[in-house]
């Protein structure tokens, strides 16, 4: 069989799955879901005690304690903290391990451990991270920097080698054989064609860690979920649900500076539909 | 390696991906100063080739020897220089830092890890900006120039690392006739000033007649003709796009 003869079975292998694939995939979408719900018995779920809880909430958050405002601005400064360390160190530490990752720059037996290494970093979301540690080193926030460290080398090195991957072969390629080394080669061309996605994804990452430096405060790894899971024990709800106003206006203002922080690095996203 | 040994000698290569070869059994030579175009129809083998020269592909079958060293070995840094189709340049990067890649290989670890090049090396680079007819347009960053300007910064990378070998893919396509005549006279100036050989890619015979002292036709998984040109230099016409 020419290459030719190959390329056009190709083109018609692809046609086919394009024309049946698609119809496949919307019912076995379908089918999963309802699997899922019929498995989860979610279709039996009681409803009927929620209105009575609801009231139960309301009648214990309203009026919320204002007394706990400072309290709480101090926990979501030190929820802040813990997610700029360690976002800061987990990008810093992942980015060497990333570029060994990247299939694009370095050997199958070198990129294989190294992913394997992140993938072991993420099977474990944050908070689990947070008791390991609270474990090893006690409460407070130290336990904390160290489950974000931990949890953002995994999460953000994936995307970092796949953005390495992502990038135009030819300024590799070209440098490569003018006689510069590796280090020249990542230094001088793969860096500074990633750089604007790198920042980006560093924007994602610390918005994402407020989110969850304010959840591992509940396992004891400080933080302003320190003092919301204090006040919980106690069913101090007036108080409880003050905090839960902090962290939400926190992350609403995080999630637009992160926003426009990211457009401005990625260039203009703000292409709308409605214009 | 003495000046007089041919920098690029091919004897029954073969070239391609994966064990496919798209061109089989090539034999040539390319002389000291002298320039060697490839030409052949889409997807004939002509970027495999010079890839393959350049170091990026492995030789599939036969020899090959650039710059006395048997590939898929590389020749000493710096003495081959490689501009593929989409010129291989940083586009967030500005010219002037574009136009230091071609002194990489002088630079040591450190200065590397810092992204220092020496007072002297940033001199060559803004005369060679300079020359290739882009002054001003130093601390442009790339992605911010039209084709013909990008071809420019790829040429004067090359009169900055001033390498003993030269394979350029596609240099001239897409280029209205003055721009391809003035990229052509850069490439001659550089080529006279070093003695370089080059290797080029070119889809239009004509132009490929023009610039070069010998065409290699490719097609039908091999050479098919050799053209020994009388280059007459004389000014290229308006390209034919594919």
């Amino acid at each position: 069989m020419s290459n030719v003869d190959r390329t056009i079975s190709a083109a018609a292998l692809r046609t086919r799955l394009k024309t049946f694939g698609r119809p496949l995939l919307f019912i076995l979408v379908f089918v999963l879901a309802v699997w899922s719900i019929w498995i989860l018995e979610l279709h039996q779920t009681d409803f009927s005690g929620g209105a009575d809880g609801l009231t139960f909430l309301y009648g214990a958050a309203i009026p919320p304690e204002m007394s706990v405002l400072e309290v709480g601005l101090r926990g979501l400064l030190e929820t802040l903290y813990i997610a700029y360390v360690g976002t800061l160190f987990g990008v810093l530490l992942s980015l060497p391990v990333s570029l060994v990752a990247s299939r694009n720059l370095f050997p199958w037996y070198l990129t294989l451990p190294a992913r394997w290494f992140l993938a072991v970093l993420r099977v474990l979301p944050s908070i689990l991270w947070a008791v390991i540690f609270v474990i090893l080193i006690g409460t407070g926030p130290a336990a904390g920097v160290f489950a974000i460290t931990l949890y953002t080398i995994g999460f953000i090195g994936k995307l970092e080698y796949e953005a390495f991957e992502g990038l135009d072969n030819e300024p590799i390629e070209a440098v490569s054989s003018l006689g510069a080394t590796r280090l020249q080669i990542l230094r001088f061309v793969v860096l500074p064609q990633a750089i604007n996605s790198l920042i980006s994804q560093t924007m994602f990452m610390f918005e994402y860690n407020v989110r969850h430096a304010a959840a591992i405060g509940i396992v004891g790894a400080g933080g302003i979920g320190y003092y919301i899971m204090g006040y919980l024990d106690f069913l101090q709800y007036d108080r409880v649900i003050v905090l839960l106003a902090i962290v939400f206006l926190a992350v609403l203002v995080i999630d637009e500076l992160s926003y426009r922080l990211r457009s401005f690095f990625l260039g203009d996203t703000s292409t709308s539909l409605s214009k | 390696m003495t000046r007089s040994s041919p920098p690029i000698r091919c004897r029954g290569l073969s070239v391609g991906y994966d064990e496919d070869p798209v061109l089989e059994d090539l034999s040539f030579t390319v002389g000291n100063g002298s320039t060697v175009a490839l030409v052949g129809r889409s997807g004939c083998g002509k970027t495999t080739l010079l890839k393959t020269l350049a170091g990026i592909l492995d030789p599939l079958d036969g020899e090959a020897t650039v710059l006395s060293t048997s590939l898929p070995q590389s020749p000493p840094p710096g003495e081959l220089g490689y501009i593929p189709q989409s010129l291989g340049l940083v586009m967030h990067e500005t010219v002037l830092t574009n136009v230091l890649h071609g002194r990489l290989s002088d630079l040591g670890r450190m200065r590397s890890l810092l992204g220092r090049f020496p007072a002297d090396a940033k001199t060559e680079a803004r005369e060679a900006i300079e020359r290739v007819g882009l002054d001003g347009y130093e601390q442009s960053r790339v992605k911010e120039l039209s084709g013909g300007q990008r071809r420019r910064v790829a040429i004067a990378r090359a009169f900055v690392q001033e390498p003993r070998v030269l394979l350029a893919d596609e240099m001239l396509s897409e280029l209205d006739g003055e721009t391809a005549q003035s990229i052509v006279d850069c490439l001659v100036t550089l080529q006279q000033e070093t003695g370089m050989s080059v290797v080029i890619v070119e889809h239009n015979l004509d132009v490929a007649k023009d610039i070069s002292d010998t065409v290699l036709r490719l097609g039908a998984g091999g050479i098919e003709d050799r053209i020994e040109s009388v280059s007459t230099r004389e000014p290229v016409t308006q390209q034919s796009h594919e």
